[in-house]
């Protein structure tokens, strides 16, 4: 039998003063456990992280809540909070429950550089900061000036990674046919800090935002338009508490309202079966399901293939809340679920509107030798093919 | 006033960690102007005190205790602890290893002496009275300096010291502490020791290290690979999507989820050069990229390309290194 352990109304206690106020509105009904995407997976995480039970123990102050495997296993997806019956802020409680042990300096060794790298050079990639804008080496990329209306934010992953700089080249493209007026400020530009805000480097995150937000300020920015759901989701939720009050938009947005004007147009339709994956920071974080089904809607001759879990619940790929950076063994990933989901249901391409879940699917769908079969293409992509 | 250090061996020798601490130690003795003690546990330990003694001890404590086992630190620790009690040594200094780990914090909280892991140097500062430790903070991006009046329990990082030059002196005084053996059971036992089978160089001491990625096309190119790592001195190992394809153990996956490398030669063979792989490597002083595709993203990273595929080019490099040694 397992050892008695002692609950702990003052470690309870402390835990509600860092951000887990919401805590004890769970009634430990265990909804969100079995709604876990990690279930599924089938691997080790599939039993070991649970959810229910690290709220459960936290709530008591029981030892085990600070458990690394468990806390940092969490995709940060927000599927359990779509489905919690008393709107506990579960994601808000996991950033704080791992912030107690990133700030007292027990970071996961996985996440050691990515952190580090955000101090030291503004992005998690450890890529200088002096060439966030090679992606557009060869680029008419306008610089943003006063009168500019949209502030191109791109995403770290798209300024430094090869595959992921294709991403940002055709939002770029896309955002020119349609005649917004856009540019970008580049190096001085610093990792929207996402990634930090959930993996509980509350301090690296609250530097980053800030140079940002001094940064725009400075520049006259009022609208950003993003890449990444990441980066829409860090502006538009979390900056305002620091001062940063923009308006937000993820590409998507802001190109399905050209296209509505007619300012927007595709020579080429695609007659491929294509489906889509929703990612969680644009759908359930960000509240956009609409605006890519209607761009895809535009441009595809079929009818769009959905997927099994899709918008509201729509299932992770497994790299939100720092989930890029860890290991999950092969046979065991949810990305896997995903693209064996799109296999499944006849779709030849799987698109998608986040360079983190480009990364991860494509990572997957080698790893199950279907690169053949299926391609993983980010949305943007698709539709600048469209273009002429 | 003394410095002291434990010796833990390694098979039963004195290994580079004990030889690498004592060195460090000496230094620091000789500017203090103190003597070197090393604790050594009796059994392999009492045969090998000379050359203790040519590593920089001036004196070898040789503790007995009946049941101790070296890899188990608390089989010994009260009777090394009241060893250095009776001593109360200004420094004492252990091997960053897990014995050392394990010992340390305990040893020093015996003792009521501060603790710092991990230290890269030790040096004794200019005013003669204080030990100024480095060692990283904020996951290696600053070193911090700390420094040491009086009461000091240090772990060193492997391979930070160096080991004396020449042979400090070959009959030290050696003295026997016997310990008699607290009753009790145990709190921890070792149930399986798993030793990892790697043959040849370990991937993150390699100072060359030939990799292979998805353009290998298969797990029986990389004998080819092997190869060359031999002939380099060398280790091989491979992205991810290489240890995906079940090519390679995950044990050889370099990247920044698989192992950090930073060797003066990485030949990163058909990898196409993803940010995931290359922030695992940014650190190697010379990257070479080999690639069929002039566009692969390796070539923007690498100091050194080679628009070839591999199977035409690697086997004439492997010729050439051949007949370059012959010569």
């Amino acid at each position: 039998m397992a050892e008695p352990k002692p609950v702990s109304p003052e470690t309870r206690n402390f835990l509600l003063s860092v951000g887990t106020g919401t805590l004890d509105w769970c009634m430990q009904c265990g909804f969100c456990t079995a709604v876990c995407p990690w279930r599924l997976a089938g691997g080790r995480l599939g039993t070991y992280f649970n959810i229910r039970r690290i709220q459960r123990l936290a709530q008591l102050g029981v030892e085990g809540f600070d458990d690394e495997e468990a806390l940092f296993a969490c995709t940060t997806c927000a599927l359990c909070e779509a489905h919690c019956p008393r709107r506990v802020e579960i994601v808000a409680n996991i950033r704080a429950l791992r912030g107690i042990l990133v700030e007292a300096g027990f970071v996961p060794q996985h996440l050691d550089p990515i952190i580090s790298s955000l101090y030291a050079n503004g992005n998690p990639w450890s890529g200088p900061r002096a060439r966030r804008l090679d992606w557009a080496r060869d680029l008419r990329l306008p610089r943003f000036e006063r009168d500019t209306e949209y502030l191109l934010f791109v995403c770290c992953t798209s300024c430094y990674d090869p595959r992921s700089q294709r991403i940002a080249r055709s939002v770029v493209r896309l955002l020119d046919s349609a005649g917004v007026s856009f540019g970008v400020i580049g190096t001085e530009e610093s990792c929207c800090g996402d990634v930090a805000d959930k993996v509980g480097a509350g301090e690296a995150f609250r530097q980053l935002a800030l140079s940002n937000i001094r940064l725009f300020q400075s520049k006259g920015v009022r609208r950003i338009v993003t890449t990444s759901p990441h980066c829409f989701v860090a502006f538009r939720d979390r900056y305002p508490a620091l001062g940063g009050e923009f308006e937000v938009f993820h590409y998507t947005e802001v190109l399905l309202e050209r296209v509505r004007h007619g300012a927007l147009g595709f020579a080429r339709r695609l007659s491929e079966r294509v489906a889509y994956h929703d990612p969680c920071y644009l759908g359930r974080h960000g509240g956009v399901f609409d605006a890519p089904r209607e761009l895809l809607g535009v441009v595809l001759t079929a009818p769009l293939v959905e997927l099994a879990w899709v918008r509201e619940v729509s299932h992770c790929c497994g790299s939100g809340g720092g989930r890029l950076w860890a290991e999950t063994p092969k046979g065991q990933r949810l990305g896997e679920l995903r693209v064996s989901d799109a296999l499944a249901r006849g779709a030849r391409v799987l698109t998608t509107a986040c360079p983190y879940c480009v990364m991860t699917l494509e990572a997957d769908c080698f790893g199950l030798g279907q690169q053949e079969n299926l391609q993983i293409l980010e949305l943007g992509e698709l539709l600048a093919s469209c273009c002429i | 006033m003394a410095v002291l250090v434990f010796a833990e061996l390694e098979n039963g020798k004195v290994g580079r960690n004990a030889l690498e601490v004592l060195g460090g130690a000496r230094s620091v003795a000789d500017k203090l102007k103190m003597e070197v003690l090393c604790c050594v546990l009796d059994g392999d330990g009492g045969q090998r005190t000379g050359e203790l003694g040519q590593a920089g001890a001036d004196r070898v404590i040789v503790v007995k205790v009946a049941t101790a086992n070296p890899s188990d630190p608390e089989s010994y620790l009260a009777a090394l602890a009241e060893t250095c009690t009776g001593i109360r040594p200004v420094l004492i200094m252990f091997a960053g290893t897990p014995v050392g780990r394990q010992l340390a914090p305990r040893v020093a909280h015996r003792l009521s002496y501060g603790i710092v892991t991990d230290c890269l140097s030790i040096r004794v500062a200019d005013d003669g009275r204080e030990i100024l430790l480095t060692r990283p903070i904020y996951g290696g991006k600053v070193h911090a300096v700390f420094a040491a009046r009086e009461g000091q329990v240090i772990t060193v990082r492997p391979r930070a010291l160096r080991p004396l030059e020449h042979p400090y002196r070959a009959d030290p005084q050696v003295d026997y502490v016997e310990a008699t053996p607290r009753g009790g059971q145990p709190r921890t036992r070792v149930v399986e020791v798993h030793k990892e089978t790697e043959s040849g160089v370990k991937l993150e001491e390699a100072k060359v290290v030939v990799a292979g990625g998805r353009g290998i096309g298969g797990p029986e190119p990389f004998a080819m690979l092997e190869e060359l790592a031999g002939l380099l001195g060398g280790a091989v190992g491979g992205s991810r999507a290489a240890v995906d394809a079940g090519w390679l153990p995950a044990t050889r996956q370099i990247g920044l989820t698989g192992k950090i490398v930073s060797p003066d030669l990485y030949v990163a063979v058909a990898i196409s050069g993803s940010s995931q792989h290359m922030a695992g490597v940014a650190n190697s002083r010379v990257i070479v990229g080999i690639n069929i595709d002039p566009e692969a993203p390796i070539f923007h990273s690498a100091h050194l390309g080679v628009v070839e595929d591999y199977r035409e080019f690697v086997p004439v490099l492997i010729e050439k290194i051949k007949s370059a040694k012959a010569c």
